[in-house]
């Protein structure tokens, strides 16, 4: 079975800076990894870079096992902020332009996430608050059929019980071989849900490690991923 | 393909939507006009205008034709602009589609949303008019002269003519799309190589200097090819022919620039130009 | 149900297991909750809890029929041996933590039948 992500001697640079350098990273199917890294360190950019949408980097990168941008961005789906949209365009319409834009598209199962998350049809984005527009990206991007799901920051603007109600959404929701990647910048309420975490740290991968390997240590998540930002501190 | 098919005519409905809004607008519009042209107000009373002598919808129908200009005018100049939002938006890019292909389909359904607005605004015009031949016998007459003159003017000259402006006025409308999305796409690929430690309203006037900058580098190109290279080379009197008009040439003229400008546009998405990070 | 995030969830998901069968909250030859009932009920990863049950399986106290899920053994002697080495668990946590305070095992004896006397006696 060929790996949902494999991405070799990755380089990327913007405004002659270097944002991410020499990046090696592995995702093998079915797993659910959290992408931790402090804000800044590359995360978002990394995303975009694998969905095509960022350009001009050297390296390989590989999802699904296709390397050409158009396979790659349908065999992934990219919680995408819906800028795209005027701000009166209804739940209704966006649904109906991602049921023309991508063919995997299960308009059944966006249904029960939407009604799983309450989210009403008629609304309008901009009748949305921060954290029901946050619940309406997670219902549309799960509703495709990939090999590879991008979660960007996907619970920034929710509050807890929201939170546990969309992880426990992504348990339900999530097909058997598929691999979800979840970008954030700390990490304690989603490690039970984790199979592993890879830590971006000065624009690369610095670690990649199975969750239940760093509690077999007598570590948590959380105390792992802290220790990698405090060594830096202290130097 | 299908992906193909399927994001133009997205694309199409909702380029087309505010056009139909457009045009409701320049009916009402127009139709303000011939009232007020047609009748008078005083002191709050309507009376008919005694020194109009045409009816109210032959009225209604020249002040549509009038405004149209305009309007064509003000939408050919607009949607080029607006569609370079799609170009820019993430929400579209991420559509399973290669993004060369996504530029062809967006400047394609800016370009047929154009011209379904001028087939609107042609069958509206149509509409007046068989409106006014109900009720004037005057516009009959206007009518039926003009069909004869066009007729009696009519040879295989005129209609190559036509023929051959139809399809200049076509590749000039690309034209201007692709020098639009070439502005856009460069500018912001030399952008994106400047050195990071400039701040935001710098940025903007850099923005505007690249552009001033390609606007200029282009008219230069432009001056060198078209008058050095292309006339050296397809001339038509090094071939011994000789046109009664240049038509023929400013069309090979103005594919082949089409053509370049298309290729590095494409190859500027494909390879340079990224979606807005903005979340 | 929280789990604690410096001990292997796994671990934990087999001793949730364990005390809802010696409970009887999941009876013996009964099946208990899908995989993935399990994973959104207790917040986990599916993998983690397929882990949980693969182990309880290799130990016999679940079994599995192709096609239907789990069920709890109905085997009474090793359902028994598994309440009496849950009970010893919690025995050897206390008696720990009772040592470190200082407390010898005869002291412990004595201090827990005179609390256990008191306690009774107020019921």
């Amino acid at each position: 079975m060929t790996n949902p992500l494999e991405i070799t001697d990755l380089v990327y640079k913007k405004n002659q800076k270097k944002i991410i350098t020499d990046l090696n990273l592995t995702l093998k199917p079915g797993k659910i990894v959290a992408l931790l890294g402090e804000n800044g360190a590359g995360k978002t950019t990394l995303m975009r870079i694998i969905s095509g949408v960022a350009k001009n980097y050297r390296g390989s990168v590989k999802v699904a096992g296709f390397t050409k941008e158009a396979d790659r961005k349908g065999h992934l789906s990219f919680t995408d902020g819906l800028t795209g949209f005027a701000n009166s365009t209804k739940i209704n319409d966006i649904v109906k332009f991602y049921q023309i834009l991508y063919h995997d598209f299960n308009l059944k199962q966006f249904e029960q996430l939407r009604d799983f998350m309450n989210l009403k049809p008629d609304l309008r984005l901009s009748e949305l608050s921060k954290g029901m527009k946050e619940k309406l990206v997670i219902a549309l991007t799960f509703s495709r059929r990939v090999d590879l799901y991008l979660l960007d920051e996907p619970f920034s603007g929710i509050d807890a019980m929201a939170r546990k109600k969309i992880i426990k959404s992504i348990i339900l929701w999530k097909q058997e071989k598929s691999t979800i990647l979840i970008s954030d910048h700390f990490v304690n309420e989603i490690t039970a849900v984790l199979d592993e975490v890879v830590i971006i740290k000065n624009k690369t991968v610095c670690m990649q490690k199975s969750t239940e390997a760093i509690r077999a240590d007598n570590q948590s998540v959380e105390e792992f991923y802290e220790s990698f930002y405090q060594r830096e501190e202290e130097e | 393909m299908a992906e193909f098919s399927r994001l133009f005519n997205r694309l199409f409905k909702i380029k087309t939507k505010k056009l139909h809004v457009l045009l409701f607008f320049q009916i009402i519009a127009a139709f303000a006009c011939a009232f007020f042209t047609y009748y008078e107000v005083i002191n709050w009373h309507i009376h008919k205008n005694p020194q109009n002598n045409v009816g109210i919808i032959p009225e209604w129908a020249l002040y549509f034709v009038i405004l149209a200009f305009f309007v064509i005018f003000f939408v050919y100049f607009i949607t080029p602009l607006q569609s370079e939002k799609f170009n820019r938006s993430q929400t579209w890019r991420l559509a399973a589609i290669s993004d060369g292909q996504f530029y062809l389909d967006n400047v394609l359904s800016t370009f047929v949303s154009f011209i379904y607005f001028i087939v609107l605004e042609f069958v509206t015009v149509m509409i007046l008019l068989f409106l006014s031949f109900l009720t004037d016998k005057s516009v009959i007459n206007f009518f039926r002269d003009l069909l004869k003159s066009i007729q009696r003017n009519l040879n295989i000259n005129v209609f190559w003519i036509i023929l051959g402006t139809i399809v200049l006025a076509i590749l000039s409308c690309f034209f201007l799309y692709f020098v639009i999305s070439f502005f856009n796409f460069a500018s912001r690929a030399i952008l994106d190589f400047v050195p990071a430690n400039i701040n935001g309203a710098a940025v903007k006037v850099l923005h505007i200097f690249i552009i001033f900058g390609l606007i200029w580098f282009l008219f230069k190109i432009q001056n060198i090819f078209v008058n050095q290279v292309l006339l050296s080379v397809i001339h038509p009197s090094n071939y011994g022919l000789n046109f009664s008009s240049s038509l023929p040439f400013a069309i090979l003229a103005t594919a082949i620039c089409d053509l370049i400008l298309l290729g590095s546009n494409i190859f500027l998405i494909n390879h340079f130009y990224e979606a807005t990070e903005h979340k | 149900m929280e789990f604690k995030d410096n001990i292997p969830i796994y671990l934990q998901i087999k001793q949730y297991l364990y005390r809802q069968i010696i409970t009887g909250k999941l009876k013996p030859g009964k099946k208990i909750p899908s995989v993935r009932e399990l994973a959104v009920q207790l917040t986990v990863n599916v993998n983690t809890v397929q882990r949980a049950l693969q182990q309880m399986n290799f130990e016999g106290i679940l079994y599995t029929k192709r096609g239907e899920g789990n069920f709890v053994t109905e085997d009474t002697t090793l359902l028994e041996k598994t309440k009496r080495e849950l009970i010893n668990a919690e025995l050897d946590k206390f008696v720990h933590s009772m040592n470190s305070l200082g407390v010898s095992d005869e002291q412990i004896l004595k201090s827990l039948s005179e609390y256990l006397k008191e306690e009774h006696s107020d019921d």
